[in-house]
């Protein structure tokens, strides 16, 4: 019998001959087509590799035959959850770089759109991690409560995925009186949602317990994956774009960051919790200030903006969007990348999965919340 | 014992009389008897598992807010009868890799287990196939012959997230065999007989779930774990292991696995109903009808608990099994022990 | 290196000196970027212009560090010793431009298939195919 080697890589466990496990590219829990090649001693990880590229698209290639206006609908396409946010990044940064300003109105219909996308996207994350811990049935109470904010979504933009709402200089049209009326009765009833999910899903004992002491990772570690958004503010980092670097009009507004202290898989969880009830609070006060006016600033035909360099970061629910154009004073950028949250995000996934169980690999990638069309670009 | 009112008891007598009288022959009335026996115990495990698949959907539904079935026929109703003739039709799928035998005996072992616990159900008062003197230790004994078809199919199927699922059966079976044993031990003792019409009787005044609380708890979650159901449902773990043991099966041979989990599940409700819940004693109503109410119920606990608990972690339910159910179950029976002693000394 | 403090101040560096200028970047106490958000790369023809985004938590400033490499032969020291950021970042550098990044601990293929896309879809000289499958649109 081959002698017994009780660690490996660090983590302790039976100490049986070490297995690889292929998670993915298909499977139940991965969110897309993400691949973890799982090296496990017995039912503990001992490394998890990430493997990512299965939905590389080429965007940043894409964007480069494409003029300024033409890219946004291919933005809609990087996070599908989250397009109103993914749209906003874009086209404030093509608004840096041209110089231009967007009339107030525009502004906050930007700000209570974005807000909106960042609770449905919450409220995706949550039904998807009850579901990945076993929880069938939280899913469709999310879901059935995202599916308000995909009406109104629908209703503003016509559109229910992939928006492109948000244009340069500022949004597609105008708001209704019947939307705002929607958003109202949404913003009464959303307490109401959030004690059912309380009560099914947050609350349950086996819930907490699955989720809370697993995955701590020491913050500068994270700090050093350039990790962002949520998971990073569940280790205690209070760092919050909207709020250290406001980008549009979020200076105006009076919100929390919610921040953890012990940095596990259920703090992780409770921050998305606790941002839907924040985000509502922006809405909320969105609302109230809405001034009348035009919807869009007179943007020329056709971009040219002047030849330079831009980047303009965005605090999208899944962590920091940066979009870095180049320009070279033609219609097309000469050359736009893009920082994706999830795609540093995932960088951690190694470091968040030594020594758990298989289980809590599905609940690792859970709480990252990682969106593949946005990873693999 | 009012064998008279029983109509199963009824029709199995005029059975064997009316072969007797055919035949003449005492040994092949008896022989039919039997088999009438297992066709009648195959007849409800087949049509029990046939009502529970769209009994489950139609209840997993109604917590989810969704309709749930209902587009072949009144309400769905031959939506699992749509179902079996699909994975009837299906082709036979063997993988190369797999161990031929094992792999296509697993399925038909589990099912066999979970049939003949059915044996020594009591589903009405006389109605029993073999009221064996050591009836629950029969049904415990099969019951946990479970573990090895399991283990079976992980091994055999050649695949990981297989073999992780049927090492983790055996880890699960085992340790929630014990509670399970021990909280049944609480009423054998009160009843002092392993007979299941003895204690059907003895609760004919009390049911045990009143002088036997904690037994009937653990005897709960630990059935719940011996049928892998969430939150116990480790083996299967969608969202971690794809489908467990039963990753490469499909069709007729998964659906095996399908309807072994059924029996065993409505196997485990009427224990309960037969051990804690009073059997078939209940006033105006016949036995059968009584014994099948209370089945019905515990069924209803037992998708309940599905359909609204996430899945516990592997390590946790180790932890659960041997630090709290199993000294929780030997308290009872220590307390069950002393109650004896001081208010039935020596009968 | 003059001591630049602005908003997304930009710092030229070369190949050679990078790693230790980022060093210096992270560890000096007057700067203190304990994050590496991008790295990405911008093709200007005979260079590659690498493009190192920092950031520091406690001053919360940006700032820009780019080095150029020649296209020809782009070779550059890895940085994933100092951010394990760079480990992501750099590997999709690599795919998409074919950067080689010395001292890198795993440089296989991130984004590209196992064995690469067999060309660097990010450089200006690779155009695309239009809809009927000739190169440039």
């Amino acid at each position: 019998m081959a002698q017994l080697k009780l660690e490996h890589n660090g983590v302790t466990a039976c100490g049986t001959e070490l297995y690889l496990l292929n998670m993915g590219p298909q499977h139940p829990s991965t969110h897309g087509v993400l691949r973890v090649l799982l090296e496990l001693d017995g039912e503990t990880v001992v490394q998890a590799t990430p493997v990512m590229g299965y939905l590389h698209r080429g965007l940043e290639k894409l964007a480069e035959a494409r003029t300024y206006p033409q890219f946004i609908p291919y933005t809609d396409r990087l996070d599908y959850v989250s397009s109103m946010c993914n749209n906003l990044a874009y086209c404030q940064a093509v608004e840096k770089l041209i110089g231009a300003e967007v009339p107030e109105r525009a502004e906050y219909i930007r700000v209570i759109m974005a807000e909106l996308n960042r609770i449905a996207s919450h409220m995706l994350f949550i039904g998807a991690t009850a579901l990945d811990l076993g929880g069938m049935s939280g899913m469709m109470y999310t879901f059935r409560d995202r599916e308000y904010i995909l009406d109104l979504f629908n209703l503003a933009s016509g559109s229910r995925l992939t928006y492109s709402y948000v244009r340069i200089g500022g949004v597609m049209n105008d708001i209704s009186v019947e939307f705002i009326e929607l958003l109202r009765k949404f913003l009464a009833d959303l307490p109401g949602m959030l004690t059912e999910y309380d009560n099914l899903i947050n609350g349950n004992e086996i819930f907490q317990a699955r989720l809370k002491g697993v995955s701590i990772v020491p913050a500068d570690r994270l700090i050093s994956q350039g990790v962002t958004g949520p998971v990073l503010r569940a280790s205690g980092i209070d760092y919050d774009l909207r709020v250290k670097k406001p980008y549009g009009i979020y200076d105006r507004f009076k919100f929390a960051v919610p921040t953890g202290s012990v940095g596990d898989n259920w703090e992780r969880y409770l921050m998305r919790v606790l941002e839907i009830s924040e985000s509502a609070k922006i809405i909320a006060q969105a609302l109230e200030n809405l001034p009348e006016g035009p919807v869009m600033a007179k943007i020329p035909k056709v971009i040219k903006p002047p030849v330079g360099e831009v980047y303009h970061a965005n605090e999208t629910p899944r962590g920091e969007l940066g979009f870095h154009i180049v320009s070279d004073g033609s219609t097309k950028p000469y050359r736009l990348h893009i920082r994706r949250p999830t795609f540093y995000n995932l960088g951690c996934v190694n470091a968040l999965c030594q020594g758990v169980k298989i289980a809590d690999v599905a609940a690792v990638l859970a709480v990252l919340d990682p969106c593949m069309g946005e990873a693999d670009a | 014992m009012q064998e008279s009112a029983s109509l199963w008891v009824g029709l199995g007598r005029a059975i064997k009389q009316a072969v007797l009288a055919a035949t003449g022959a005492p040994w092949v009335a008896e022989l039919v008897h039997t088999l009438a026996g297992v066709v009648g115990i195959l007849s409800i495990i087949l049509l029990s598992a046939l009502v529970l698949v769209y009994l489950e959907r139609k209840v997993c539904a109604w917590m989810q807010m969704r309709l749930g079935p209902n587009r072949l026929g009144p309400y769905g109703i031959f939506q699992t009868i749509a179902d079996i003739i699909k994975l009837m039709t299906k082709e036979d799928i063997q993988p190369a890799q797999v161990s031929p035998v094992m792999w296509g005996l697993a399925p038909v072992l589990l099912f066999m287990a979970a049939m003949t616990t059915y044996a020594v159900i009591p589903f009405d008062a006389g109605v029993i196939f073999a009221d064996l003197n050591i009836g629950i230790f029969f049904f415990v004994a099969v019951g946990s012959q479970a573990t090895l078809p399991m283990l079976m199919a992980g091994w055999a199927s050649n695949n990981k997230y297989a073999m992780v699922g049927g090492m983790r059966t055996v880890a699960q079976m085992i340790s929630y065999e014990i509670p399970l044993v021990f909280s049944l031990l609480g009423v054998v003792m009160i009843t002092g007989s392993m007979k299941m019409s003895d204690i059907v009787k003895a609760q004919e005044g009390l049911w045990f779930i009143v002088t036997q609380p904690i037994a009937f708890v653990v005897y709960l979650i630990a059935s719940v774990a011996e049928t892998n159901r969430t939150p116990f449902d480790l083996v299967e773990a969608e969202s971690e292991l794809v489908a467990g043991p039963f990753t490469e099966y499909s069709g007729m041979r998964w659906a095996y696995f399908f309807l072994a989990e059924y029996a065993f599940m409505v196997g485990a409700s009427c224990i309960a109903a037969t051990l804690f819940l009073g059997g078939w004693n209940g006033p105006f109503l016949p036995g059968w009808i009584w014994f099948f109410i209370k089945v019905a119920a515990m069924i209803f606990l037992f998708m309940w608990f599905r359909w609204t608990f996430p899945r516990i972690r592997v390590d946790q339910l180790m932890s659960f099994g041997w630090k709290v159910l199993l000294p929780l179950s030997i308290v009872n029976v220590v307390v069950t022990g002393i109650g004896l002693w001081l208010f039935f000394p020596l009968v | 290196m003059n001591q630049v403090m602005i908003e997304t101040g930009v710092v030229e560096s070369t190949p050679a000196a990078l790693l230790a200028d980022l060093q210096e970047l992270r560890d000096n106490a007057a700067y203190r970027f304990d994050r590496l958000l991008d790295v990405t790369a911008v093709d200007r023809g005979e260079t590659l212009e690498l493009v190192y985004r920092l950031h520091s938590l406690q001053t919360n400033c940006d700032l820009v560090v780019k080095a150029s490499v020649d296209s020809a032969k782009p070779e550059i020291a890895s940085v994933s010793g100092l951010w394990e950021a760079a480990l992501f970042g750099e590997r999709e550098v690599q795919d998409m431009f074919g950067v080689v990044f010395i001292g890198h601990p795993d440089p296989r293929p991130l984004l590209a298939p196992e064995d690469g896309f067999g060309f660097f879809p990010l450089r200006k000289n690779y155009k695309l195919p239009g809809r009927s499958g000739q190169a440039g649109r």
